[in-house]
């Protein structure tokens, strides 16, 4: 069942659907192009510490669940990633390259943004089977900057921050956690042998 | 909500008491419109405009753009002591006990005093005025506020000629406002802005006890809050408790926490952004995604007429 999930799918797209069924219903207030470009960011995080939550639950509590689907995970959390950056174009920018490229040179948050969508669109590109055979060793250094997207990710929301640090504060913390999971010395002592 | 309702039914238990008693002051106001004598003939209980949007205009200072409809103008806050999503303050804001209210006036006066609302609500004439609202972050509005000149309370005190600053304190009771409690907030509450003397004294310059003809919403800064059109929404200080006249250029919140991204004067200005934001253009609400309004942004939003003057010999990129 974890090896094909039927129900994935469905699931990943519920936000997109239940979004798009606001947007028809005239349900997102005042201001739709903000609502739009924060909640799809939002859907892209939570989907993005899955994936990075994956890997720990599996070797910590050989719950391999998690990390079955982390590709799928993975491809969902930068479809909301790209309709993050398509809305924030169409509707702050207004479609204008020039607005665009304006972003790009003036604005540090949205700098960072930019390097997270670069990493995520190259490992999207290459989350199938195919580009995983084609690769091979290569593959999993390329999906190694998943780390990259992470810090560029923090660096994107902690530049936004105007006011209040809590919800970076949490978000941040958790992605460091999960790194430091990662490290060698912690991950031997942490593994639940089987 | 609260609402004012004409005062012709016998009983306080309907209006609330404070309103009750005052309600010559509105009557006065209605007095002022050319609609009064239908509005006093008008279904009682009604939702009573103390001024018909359409009718009145205030020295040319009003504009005839089309309104921001009440309930996106009450839906959509930026008010931090609340939460920091925008609708927050919707959610949480009837937390907040408006009733009784004062303000203290004092700094730089020879006759400091506290007012109560009612008091101050007594000594003043309400008027609507349809302001453009330009949020920093490159949104805006068109609200009907009601309100009287900042002067005219002004006025009420012999001013010491030292004193060259206004500044506004908001509320600060982390019982109901949950924002206030918040351990990771970049900056100390109670919120803090500030004027000019002159800006203070400006006849745009209001503070405003209504909007839509009704009280004000809590979320919109009841019971009474600064608006100055021409600068950033950020400047118009909501749920006054305290206002001092001052020697030196206060603190303000804003460019408190982050000085490279917020002056003093805050006057919006299409030509030089925001370090997040371009400001030369804004959407005003609602801005759909099919019905996008997304217009330009004008220098002074629109108030340079006015108000371009008092700044002939600023340099308006370093004073942002």
């Amino acid at each position: 069942m974890w090896r094909k999930p039927f129900f994935l799918w469905p699931m990943l797209s519920l936000p997109f659907f239940y979004l798009l069924g606001l947007t028809v219903m005239g349900g997102l207030g005042a201001d739709p192009a903000k609502e739009l470009v924060h909640s799809t960011g939002e859907y892209a995080l939570w989907l993005l510490m899955l994936v990075m939550l994956a890997s720990p639950v599996q070797f910590i509590l050989r719950r391999r669940q998690l990390f079955l689907i982390r590709r799928s995970l993975g491809v969902a959390c930068f479809a909301y990633v790209f309709l993050h950056v398509l809305l924030y174009i169409a509707t702050y920018l207004e479609g204008s390259l020039q607005a665009l490229i304006e972003d790009l040179i003036k604005r540090p948050y949205i700098i960072a943004g930019a390097f997270a969508f670069i990493f995520g669109l190259a490992m999207a590109l290459t989350s199938n089977d195919y580009s995983v055979r084609r690769l091979g060793i290569k593959w999993k250094s390329l999906h190694k900057s998943v780390y990259l997207m992470v810090v560029a990710v923090c660096v994107h929301i902690i530049w936004q921050v105007k006011f209040d640090y809590g919800e970076v504060i949490l978000y941040s913390t958790f992605f460091a956690l999960m790194f430091l999971l990662r490290g060698p010395s912690i991950r031997s002592r942490l593994v639940i042998k089987p | 909500m609260r609402q004012f309702k004409i005062p012709t039914i016998p009983s306080s238990e309907i209006t609330p008491e404070g309103v009750y008693r005052d309600r010559r002051r509105f009557m006065t106001a209605a007095a002022l419109g050319p609609l009064a004598l239908s509005m006093a003939s008008s279904t009682v209980g009604s939702e009573l405009s103390f001024l018909p949007a359409s009718k009145v205009t205030t020295s040319g200072s009003s504009t005839d753009e089309a309104l921001t409809p009440y309930e996106h103008v009450t839906s959509y806050n930026n008010f931090y002591e609340f939460g920091y999503q925008k609708d927050d303050p919707a959610r949480y804001a009837d937390r907040l006990s408006v009733d009784p209210w004062s303000i203290s006036v004092g700094g730089l006066v020879n006759n400091p005093k506290t007012l109560a609302l009612e008091d101050l609500l007594a000594s003043v004439d309400l008027e609507e005025r349809i302001y453009r609202l330009r949020c920093v972050e490159a949104w805006s509005m068109v609200i009907p506020w009601v309100g009287f000149p900042l002067a005219s309370l002004l006025k009420q005190f012999d001013l010491q000629g030292s004193g060259k600053y206004v500044r506004f304190e908001t509320l600060h009771r982390p019982s109901e406002m949950p924002g206030q409690k918040s351990l990771f907030s970049g900056i100390d509450y109670p919120y803090v802005e500030g004027l000019r003397l002159d800006e203070a004294m400006h006849p745009l310059t209001i503070l405003a006890v209504g909007l839509y003809g009704k009280t004000m919403p809590n979320q919109n800064g009841a019971p009474i809050r600064l608006v100055v059109p021409w600068k950033y929404g950020f400047k118009s200080i909501k749920s006054i408790v305290k206002i001092d006249v001052v020697e030196d250029m206060p603190q303000t919140t804003w460019a408190l926490s982050t000085p490279h991204e917020y002056g003093f004067y805050a006057n919006v200005n299409p030509g030089v952004s925001h370090p997040r934001w371009s400001q030369s253009r804004e959407r005003r609400l609602p801005s759909g995604l099919f019905s996008k309004n997304v217009i330009d942004t004008q220098m002074f939003n629109g108030y340079q007429e006015q108000v371009a003057s008092l700044y002939s010999d600023l340099d308006l990129r370093i004073h942002y």
